[in-house]
């Protein structure tokens, strides 16, 4: 199974590489460094993001209409291949990608990817966080991405994506995506995404939109909380909507996730919802300073069954900071936090250095 | 002035101030571009994006009303942010926006924030029509931004000249906080200079080498201080060896040039007596084969007397001689011998002195022999009537016990003599010999300059000593310390 | 239609030329098969989207020998800083894995770049390349 599983990766890397197209290559380095530390600390578990040191990669290949693009991530805390996609250029519009992609559904993290420096601020809004970080939502599938654009309303720009693919799993640890390096082929579901959203040009930042979720997350672990025992999987559906504005001086981001979960138990079906949503505000200054600000939120998740898989999550999160791209490329970001989870809070102070190579 | 900028607070204000002097034109310089590109960056970037949306909604303008839109299109960009000059050329025909502030350039456009001086970017778009392209040129200020950047600029400036200042402050601050150690350890090693060597150099401060130092110094002190107190105390003892030593050294001379002129005495005197047998013999025989009342018979007698006299003499420089060997050594009390030999002194002591006896107290008893106590007693006397028969005095005998420092170092009892005279008193220069034999400062014939010699003789063989305090018109007191008899020899004790 | 756009776009080239004007005009190789870009769609090609012509992709080449040519391409083409440019090229390579434009920093190997790749596609003085038999001016970006 292993064997052919490679062949076939193989070969569908390959293939279109026989073409007579002159092959283009790219390669971009993302690396950051990070201190932080927390005070005030009230809380059971401090979400501290531990990848303090990271180097994010990122390969393309080009050959006529077919791309070969991987995202690599080295940290103190991780090696892992993030992205692994190979995509034909359907139109100048429209590309399908197959393989290991990041969910459309998840506006910031399909903007902003793994890579630090082209993010404002330090951290993620919580409910976007990467699973092996902590986070509740499932971000990476194996599947197939579909992502286009479309002439709308005149000059507007309607902008898309679909996936389809499997499904990360769930353990007594969180959740625990499909590993194409190292394939575990048992007990796997499939989630479906789609994200839409309306933009004023081809190039504008500003727009606004819907999202879609359909995941089914099969349980493989050994249960270690009272939630976990007699689990067997969780449908979980997520609608929500966002909104971005990218001015001159203005950058907003404001994202709402309602999500209702289906919790399967060997003997009873447990229903489940709550709401998230987050702001970000982000005023670009003289001097190539920025400053920020996040609201993070949360309606009904303090009596979540389906967030008790998870060791933590923040409710409500304040975030602060500057940001000072220094020098072309490279930047310095000061931030401060104040969280609270569903066991206590704590305040966290971060300074970062984020900078890009290619 | 030398001295202030070569001290440690000199120094550190001057490097910080170098430091600033440096770094603030520096600071200033790359702030100030840092500003400047930020702005210029900001202000071309917006006015590109800003030309290209407008030419893209010009070209989007259907034909048919291009040429009636064209003018409120350039009127509405125009009202609107840095927009100052607005145009269409379609070859020759121009259409200008009504709100333009400034004149139709005459210059090509710009590529660069702040490139021509008249504080204007001018921008040039084609814009393409069905059938050709014109040309859209806009014109937005600098002035704006100019400002913000000149402002900016200020503000570094301000936040340069402020950082200087303060670091400076703090400069002088901590050049005191450093240097304060210092300068405590520099007077405090002054004061131990002057030998105040009880100045403490420990000092409290946040810096720990100087922490450190100090507390090295301060134990450098204590040892330095420890190893001078035991220096000084060895000196001291040396100092007192040393006279002790010379002292006894002194006392060894004085005893070897007495033993040394006994000896000689002796021996003189032992030929003496031989010479002086047959004399007193031959007298004595012709004295008894001679009438006992003529004149020959008195002659002899005067001889017979004299012979006595000279034999009493070297008996006397004998006894000396032998250093006082008792030959009758036994334990006895002070007063009744002293009492013995004070009535025989009475007999011979004038009206005019008088004699003062304290109250002869029962002294612990001695060993020796007490004929030649006796004898130490009568001699003292004698030496005091000398010192007082021209103008009269005071003679006193006073007894007791007294405790002093033994020859090991341990307290030890004596029995007490001491006999005190009102007479001239005596030099320190005669002091130092008037228990030389032979020594004497009365005239030839008042005496034979052995009395003292033979008290000193005596009162050293039985294990004692004798001192002498005197000076010039004060009389003289001689005190005689005879060493308490030990347990043993009570045996023998006569009590006389 | 198109024909007549051409011929139009050779007369201006042409007048262009003899009038001793500035101007930076799109180019490819002779028998690319390239005929027109509009404006939003150069500007497209050289922010790293994917531009399709006849099946292929075009391969921008940003010709940065000259600073002057630079700063048109960025003032016109772009219509950018270079900071906003920057930022815009690391945002597509990041999410869409873009191949960026090719830097190239001579003139000579601009023109080698565009005779070897029938899709590729770049920019140019009108004067350096006007006379060259090999290359095709697509169209004028920016005259004086």
């Amino acid at each position: 199974m292993r064997t052919a599983y490679t062949l076939l990766l193989l070969a569908l890397v390959t293939a279109p590489l026989a073409r007579g197209d002159p092959l283009q290559a790219e390669f971009l380095l993302l690396p950051s460094a990070q201190a932080a530390g927390t005070f005030d600390r009230e809380a059971p578990v401090t979400q501290v993001q531990d990848e303090l040191l990271q180097a994010d990669m990122l390969l393309t290949l080009q050959k006529g209409r077919f791309k070969f693009f991987a995202e690599y991530l080295v940290s103190d805390h991780e090696s892992d291949l993030e992205r692994l996609q190979l995509g034909w250029q359907l139109t100048n519009d429209t590309i399908i990608w197959v393989g290991r992609y990041h969910q459309p559904s998840s506006v910031w993290n399909h903007d902003h990817h793994h890579g630090q420096y082209l993010q404002t601020s330090v951290t993620r809004p919580d409910i976007d966080e990467w699973e092996d970080l902590g986070g509740i939502l499932p971000q990476h599938f194996t599947g197939m991405l579909i992502e286009s654009g479309h002439p709308a309303f005149g000059s507007w720009r309607l902008r898309t994506a679909i996936a389809g693919g499997i499904a990360p799993q769930l353990q007594a640890d969180g959740l625990e995506p499909f590993d194409l390096l190292h394939p575990n082929f048992d007990r796997h579901t499939m989630g479906y995404q789609a994200r839409a959203s309306l933009h004023p040009s081809d190039f504008s930042e500003s727009g606004f939109g819907l999202l879609v979720a359909d995941d089914q997350l099969p349980w493989a672990g050994e249960p270690q909380t009272p939630a976990q025992v007699g689990l067997d999987h969780v449908d979980l559906r997520l609608i929500g909507a966002f909104g971005t504005y990218a001015g001159e001086k203005w950058n907003l981001q404001a994202t709402l996730y309602h999500a209702d979960a289906r919790l399967h138990y060997t003997t009873s079906l447990v229903n489940d919802d709550f709401d998230v949503w987050y702001l970000q505000a982000e005023r670009r200054l003289p001097h190539k300073l920025t400053a920020f600000g996040r609201w993070e939120d949360s309606f009904g998740t303090g009596d979540s069954q389906y967030l008790k898989l998870f060791t933590e999550f923040a409710r409500i999160r304040y975030t602060a900071g500057l940001r000072w791209d220094f020098v072309s490329r490279q930047a310095l970001t000061l931030q401060f936090e104040n969280t609270h989870t569903l066991n206590g809070s704590f305040d966290a102070v971060r300074l970062q250095w984020s900078a890009a190579f290619f | 002035m030398e001295r202030v900028i070569n001290s440690l607070r000199g120094r550190l204000l001057a490097v910080v101030l170098l430091i600033n002097a440096a770094l603030a034109p520096l600071l200033y310089l790359g702030l100030s571009r840092i500003v400047e590109e930020g702005y210029a960056d900001l202000f071309v970037n917006s006015v590109r994006s800003y030309s290209r949306m407008v030419a893209d909604q010009l070209e989007a303008v259907p034909s048919q009303d291009f040429a009636a839109r064209s003018q409120d299109v350039l009127d509405d960009f125009a009202v609107s942010g840095l927009v100052v000059f607005a145009q269409i050329e379609d070859g020759t025909k121009r259409v200008r926006s009504a709100v333009s502030q400034l004149p139709a350039p005459g210059r090509g456009e710009d590529f660069h924030f702040h490139e021509h001086s008249d504080q204007a970017y001018y921008i040039s778009h084609s814009v393409k029509r069905d059938d050709h392209e014109v040309v859209l040129r806009l014109g937005f200020d600098e002035t704006p931004t100019l400002e913000q950047i000149a402002a900016a600029k200020r503000r570094v400036l301000a936040a340069v000249l402020a950082f200087a200042l303060v670091s400076t402050v703090l400069a002088i601050a901590l050049s005191r906080v450093i240097a304060r150690p210092v300068v405590r350890l520099r007077e405090a090693a002054k004061r131990i200079a002057r030998g105040e060597v009880s100045t403490e150099l420990l000092q409290h401060s946040s810096i720990a080498e100087m922490r450190e130092l100090s507390h090295h110094l301060e134990h450098m002190r204590r040892e330095l201080v420890g190893t001078s107190e035991r220096l000084q105390s060895e000196i001291r003892e040396r100092e007192a060896s040393e006279g002790k030593r010379l002292e006894l050294e002194r006392r060894l001379q004085h005893r070897e040039r007495i033993a040394t002129i006994g000896t000689l005495a002796g021996g003189m005197a032992h030929e003496f007596n031989n010479i002086m047998t047959p004399i007193l013999l031959y007298s004595q025989l012709a004295l008894n084969g001679t009438a006992q009342n003529g004149a020959l018979a008195s002659d002899l007698k005067r001889i017979v007397a004299a012979a006595h006299r000279a034999r009493s003499l070297v008996n006397r420089i004998l006894t000396f001689s032998r250093e006082m060997d008792s030959q009758e050594a036994r334990v006895f009390t002070l007063a009744p011998t002293v009492a013995e030999a004070l009535a025989l002194v009475r007999a011979i002591m004038p009206a005019n002195i008088e004699i003062v006896v304290d109250p002869l107290e029962d002294t612990p008893p001695v060993s020796g022999d007490p004929g030649q106590l006796h004898q130490v007693v009568v001699n003292l006397c004698l030496n005091a009537y000398h010192a007082m028969r021209v103008a009269g005095g005071r003679l006193t005998l006073r007894l007791g016990a007294a405790e002093h420092a033994g020859k090991g170092g341990a307290r030890e009892r004596y029995a007490m003599l001491q006999v005190a005279d009102t007479g001239h008193g005596m030099e320190p220069a005669v002091m130092q010999h008037i228990f030389d034999p032979f020594f004497t400062t009365r005239e030839v014939g008042e005496g034979t300059g052995l009395g003292l010699s033979v008290v000193h003789g005596i009162v050293t063989s039985m294990g004692g000593s004798i001192q002498v305090e005197s000076a010039p018109g004060r009389g003289a007191r001689f005190t005689v310390l005879l060493p308490v008899a030990t347990a043993l020899e009570p045996a023998a004790t006569d009590v006389a | 239609m198109r024909r007549a756009f051409l011929y139009l776009l050779l007369l201006s080239v042409s007048g262009l030329l003899h009038g001793g004007q500035k101007s930076v005009v799109l180019i490819a190789r002779a028998d690319s098969k390239v005929s027109d870009l509009d404006s939003l769609t150069v500007r497209k090609l050289f922010m790293g989207w994917p531009v399709l012509v006849n099946g292929g992709p075009l391969h921008a080449i940003r010709n940065r020998s000259d600073e002057q040519l630079d700063e048109v391409f960025l003032q016109q083409v772009v219509a950018m800083s270079q900071s906003a440019y920057e930022r815009q090229i690391l945002t597509g390579l990041n999410r869409q894995g873009s191949i960026r434009p090719e830097d190239v920093t001579s003139q000579e190997r601009v023109l080698q770049e565009l005779l070897t790749d029938p899709n590729a596609v770049s920019f140019a003085w009108l004067r350096d390349v006007a006379h060259n038999p090999k290359i095709r001016v697509i169209r004028v970006l920016w005259s004086e």
